[in-house]
Formats: C-alpha cells, structure tokens, sequence
C-alpha cells in the first residue's frame, strides 16, 4: 500500500482502503463520483431534487456492498450499477415519470423559446436510456471523455462515437419538429 | 482527421437544457446522514492492515523555463456559482427568467456569510420593472477560492465582468446562471414567495414548518423550516427573520444537525430593499489598473471546436496548435488558444523564447485534478533562449472545455 500510506491518485488504493473500512478513502471516492452520479440519476430521474436523494443512497448502498465489489479497477461502473438500480427503484416506488415524457406535452412551435427548450428536453429524453446517460453527463456538468468512460465502462472512442451519434439522433428529432441551429441564433 | 461538424448551436442547447448548477459534494454531511452505512463500512476496520493517512501525489515540474511562465499566465476557472440555500425551489423560481419574475424585491444588498470565516461574500442586486435581473455585483472572498484569490464579478446583460486583482486580471464571459440565480434568491427572499414555497414543502411532506410572532411589533417574525430524516436535506433548518412592519425577509440562517444540536452552518442578510444602488457599484471602472491584462471571451471564440475528435484527440491538437502558433511567433494564434489571451501579452510572455520545433506531444490523459475536468498533455518542445539551444519539458499542460463556450478546448492554468 505505497509505504502505509493511500495515493489519492490511486483509485484501486482506495477501493482496497475502503473495503477494509478506511472511510476517508471511501470519503475521497464519494467526492470523486458524487457529481457523476447525480448527473447518471438525472439522466434516469429528470428531477433534480430526486436525482441528488438517489446519489446519497447510492453511496450508502455501496458503503454496505463495498465486499461485493469483485474488481477494484472496475469501482466507478460498479457504483453506475447501483445508481441505475437506486433510480429505477425511487421511480417505481415514487410512480415518477420524466416530466419530459408527460403525455400533456405539447408540440413545440419553432417561434417559441419556451417551446424550443422542452423540445430539446423531449428530444433528449426520447433517446434510448444508454444514449440519453452519455448525454446528460456530457453536458450535465462538462464531464470530461474519460470521466465518462469510466463510469459508463466504455472505451473513450466507444464514448466519443456514440455521443456523436446520439447527438445526430437529437438533432435529426428537431429537425423533423422544424428546429434547426437557425432557430437558435447561431450557426 | 474528420472535419469537424459544425453543430455548436447544438452543444450549446444541450448545455442550456442539460447544464446544471454543481452539485454540493459534502461526505461530511452524508457520512451524518448515514451512520449505519459508515458503522457498516469503519466495522470491517481491522481486518486487514490498516492503512495510513491519506497523502496527496505532489505534482512536479522540473522545468526552470516552465517556472518563469508560470508566473505569466494567469487565467483560471471562473467560478460563478453561489451557494444559494436551498436546491429545492421549483424550477419556476429559481431556473427560469419567466416573463413575470413574480417576486416584489427591486434592489437589495446581500451579505452571505460561512461559518468559520469572518469575510463575507456580497452581492449587490438591481432588478428592472418586470423583476428581471438587472445589474449585479458581486465580491468573492480569497478564502472562497484561494488559487483565484478575492474576486469582483459585475454581472450586466448576459456577460460577467471577473477581475482578478491578485492575478491584475480581467476576464469577461458570456454567463445565464449568475443572473439565474440571483433571480431565484429574490425569489426566496420575497415574503410572500418564500412563505408559500416552504407551505408547498410542507404539503409534500419535506418540511415542518413553525412560525413564532412575538408580540413586540420590533421583533423579527420567525419562520423555521426543519427538514424531515429522509432527502439530501436531511438534518438541515432554515430560519427566515420577517421584519414585522415592512414583512421584508432580514436574514435567513442555515442550520445542520450535528450531535444531536442543530449548528449554524450559514447566514444571510439581507440590506437596502428596494433601495437606490449607486449606478457606479456596478461598473468595475476605476478599479481595473491600466496595466492589468483584459481578456474578453464574449467577442471572440476561444480555442478549437472540437468537432468529431474526442476529447483525448483534440486536447493533443489544442496544444500542437499552440506550439505551432508559437513557432510562427503568431502570438495571436497562440493566445486564442490560451483562454483568448491578447497577442500583446502573448508576445510579453513569450517573445524572450523562441520554440523550434516540437518534439513529442501526447497523449493526453486525465488531468490529475480531476476538478478542472481537463486533460493533462505532456508535451516537449525544442527552444532557444538567450542564445542557448535546449528541451522544454512539460509533463501536463492542461486543456479542457471553454468555459461557457461548449465544444470549444483551450490550454488552461499555467504553463
């Protein structure tokens, strides 16, 4: 263990150190991936609020399962892992749907700024679930390529080509709801 | 290497939509929240050899030519964000300009305090005739971020004005959510709005709510909201002084649970309701020395768009771009690349060196820091300086994402 001391540098130091109940490691683990995870439960949850209360939960469950964790290279999907499930159980037990998929909403008129937004929200939110967690956590705090990688267990090309991609997808949804980047402003 | 696509208005919806404040990272507060989970973790404690305190990898730059320059460049992160109360407002307070702003406050002063620090931050807000955000000024403490040192932000028509004055620096950017959030805090500090969004809380069951009027009219109405053991907000009180003549909102403490007593973690005061603010609070003339280095991020685009590369491809691109600008002495090439720096400055910083060729470049990796969401580049160039022929070796450059400027990579902090 570098001497009898834990390399914040080191993720697998630290999930070793936190497995056997080293709580600053653990401690320097939650500030590395708490962001992430409220980002991966929003994703999920299109509430805010209820996707910071799933982040909590998910690092209690993990401190409590930490012994489960078969491989310590792996720890940022293994938390992903429990953020997904922590989210679909507050959405089952809160009855919660995005608010982007209420089936009020109403079609986006290209003239309307307030319109314009919730089509793009709709559009995000219509991806498949994968697309719709790379890019949220993209653009949910700047998370970087490898961050993502990470968390998502992909490779950092595998991330880059699929953001591009679902990218496509929410820009051909706009297009087709008459939005274009000349609604927008710029070009 | 593909061409990049031109889809920064996409990025940018993406970022306006999908961009969020930060979220509040504290495992102090979560490991109080949660105690069987840490007794469960800290139990198996023992087991194996403990290890020993945490300690910090020190990053080294070996470089004297590295040193010099370092002192040169000065940008850093802008950090705009405040610590606003409470995450819980609707989204129809705090995250949209509605047309209404809906709240009665004109102008106010704010006085935001944390425990444990003497020097408060502060705010100065004017709203215009419908409630919408105005003019702000804002003054950051050193202690808010150290690396930056005390900041003064002037916020006017979507741009924020950021002067450095430990780094003599001016930075102006294009930024929403400084505005964004003063309105929501008018919003919550507004009697009436406030009152009825803790009664909407307290529906759904999130907060108790109590309310103490004393009988001496010069007493402050006290408004307490004690948020329920379960949320992100468990174990936190807020407490709303209301002064009884005017009903105005004074201050506004914040409590969190500690050892079974609820310790004030906060405070904010509140000063000069719709009061005259003295239209020079929100210019930063007269403040700003001549010779201080002034970037404007809002009239030019800064950096490279990132296109199809990933981040890794393009952050290696960033800086090829900046060692071939340097190269060429485009010194207004090189700045763009350098958070917009002027070709002036580029030239005082960099004209003593001349750079050769380059090197190596690459790969780029996770940045160290993993706060500055960057990449870290080690780059090495051959250079000449005072008639002497040698390598400049830097382990990490950093490049990440322009601030408020989505799909745009720039060389940050220093080199």
């Amino acid at each position: 263990m570098n001497g009898g001391f834990v390399d914040l540098n080191s993720e697998t130091q630290l999930v070793e150190a936190a497995r056997n109940g080293h709580l600053e490691s653990f401690g320097a683990l939650y500030r590395r991936y708490h962001s992430q995870m409220v980002a991966l439960a929003y994703s999920m949850l299109a509430d805010r609020d209820l996707a910071e209360d799933a982040a909590q939960e998910v690092f209690a469950a993990a401190c409590r399962d930490i012994e489960s964790l078969k491989s310590t290279e792996r720890f940022a999907a293994w938390l992903a892992g429990i953020c997904r499930n922590v989210s679909r159980q507050m959405l089952r037990a809160n009855k919660v749907r995005p608010a982007a998929l209420s089936d009020d909403y109403a079609a986006p008129s290209a003239n309307d700024s307030t319109d314009r937004k919730e089509a793009i929200r709709r559009a995000v939110w219509s991806l498949r679930e994968a697309e719709r967690e790379l890019i949220v956590m993209r653009y949910f705090d700047g998370f970087s390529q490898s961050q993502i990688s990470q968390v998502l267990d992909l490779s950092p090309q595998a991330v880059n080509g699929r953001l591009i991609r679902a990218k496509r997808k929410v820009a051909a949804y706009l297009k087709r709801n008459g939005l274009t980047g000349d609604d927008h402003g710029t070009s | 290497m593909e061409r990049p696509e031109n889809d920064k208005w996409l990025d940018e919806a993406l970022s306006d939509i999908i961009g969020s404040e930060k979220p509040r990272t504290d495992f102090e507060q979560w490991k109080q929240q949660h105690p069987q989970a840490v007794h469960t973790l800290t139990s198996r404690t023992g087991r194996q050899a403990s290890p020993g305190p945490l300690k910090t990898r020190r990053i080294i730059m070996t470089s004297t030519i590295t040193k010099i320059a370092a002192a040169a460049v000065v940008i850093a992160a802008v950090a705009l964000s405040i610590n606003v109360w409470d995450r819980t407002t609707p989204a129809a307070y705090a995250l949209e300009q509605t047309v209404e702003a809906n709240h009665t406050v004109r102008s106010l002063h704010i006085r935001d305090f944390k425990s444990g620090e003497d020097e408060p931050k502060e705010f100065w807000l004017q709203f215009d005739d419908r409630g919408q955000v105005q003019s702000v000024r804002a003054y950051m403490p050193e202690w808010d971020s150290p690396s930056d040192g005390a900041k003064t932000i002037i916020w006017q028509e979507g741009k924020a004005k950021v002067w450095f004055k430990k780094k003599n620096a001016l930075l102006t950017v294009r930024d929403e959510r400084l505005a964004q959030q003063m309105l929501g805090l008018a919003q919550q500090v507004d009697p009436r709005l406030a009152v009825e969004r803790l009664r909407e809380q307290e529906q759904q069951g999130k907060v108790k709510m109590e309310i103490d009027e004393p009988s001496d009219r010069t007493e402050p109405i006290a408004v307490t909201a004690t948020y329920g053991p379960e949320g992100s907000r468990a174990g936190r009180r807020i407490v709303l002084s209301v002064d009884q003549a005017t009903k105005l909102v004074t201050a506004m403490e914040v409590y969190q649970l500690k050892d079974n007593d609820y310790q004030q973690v906060g405070l904010m005061e509140f000063h000069d309701y719709n009061q005259t603010i003295d239209p020079g609070m929100f210019t930063l003339d007269g403040e700003i020395p001549a010779d201080a280095m002034r970037v404007d991020q809002t009239t030019q685009e800064v950096g490279l768009a990132q296109g199809n590369l990933s981040d890794e491809e393009v952050a290696v691109e960033v800086a090829r771009r900046f060692f071939t600008a340097l190269m060429a002495e485009d010194y207004a090439a090189a700045g763009q690349f350098l958070e917009g720096i002027p070709a002036e400055k580029m030239r005082e910083m960099f004209g003593p060196i001349k750079v050769l060729r380059i090197i190596s470049i690459g790969p780029a990796a996770p940045h160290p820091n993993p706060g500055t969401k960057g990449l870290a580049v080690p780059c090495t160039v051959e250079i000449q300086k005072d008639g002497q022929t040698s390598e400049w070796k830097l382990d990490r450059l950093g490049v990440r994402q322009v601030y408020n400027q989505p799909g745009r990579w720039t060389i940050f902090g220093g080199i």
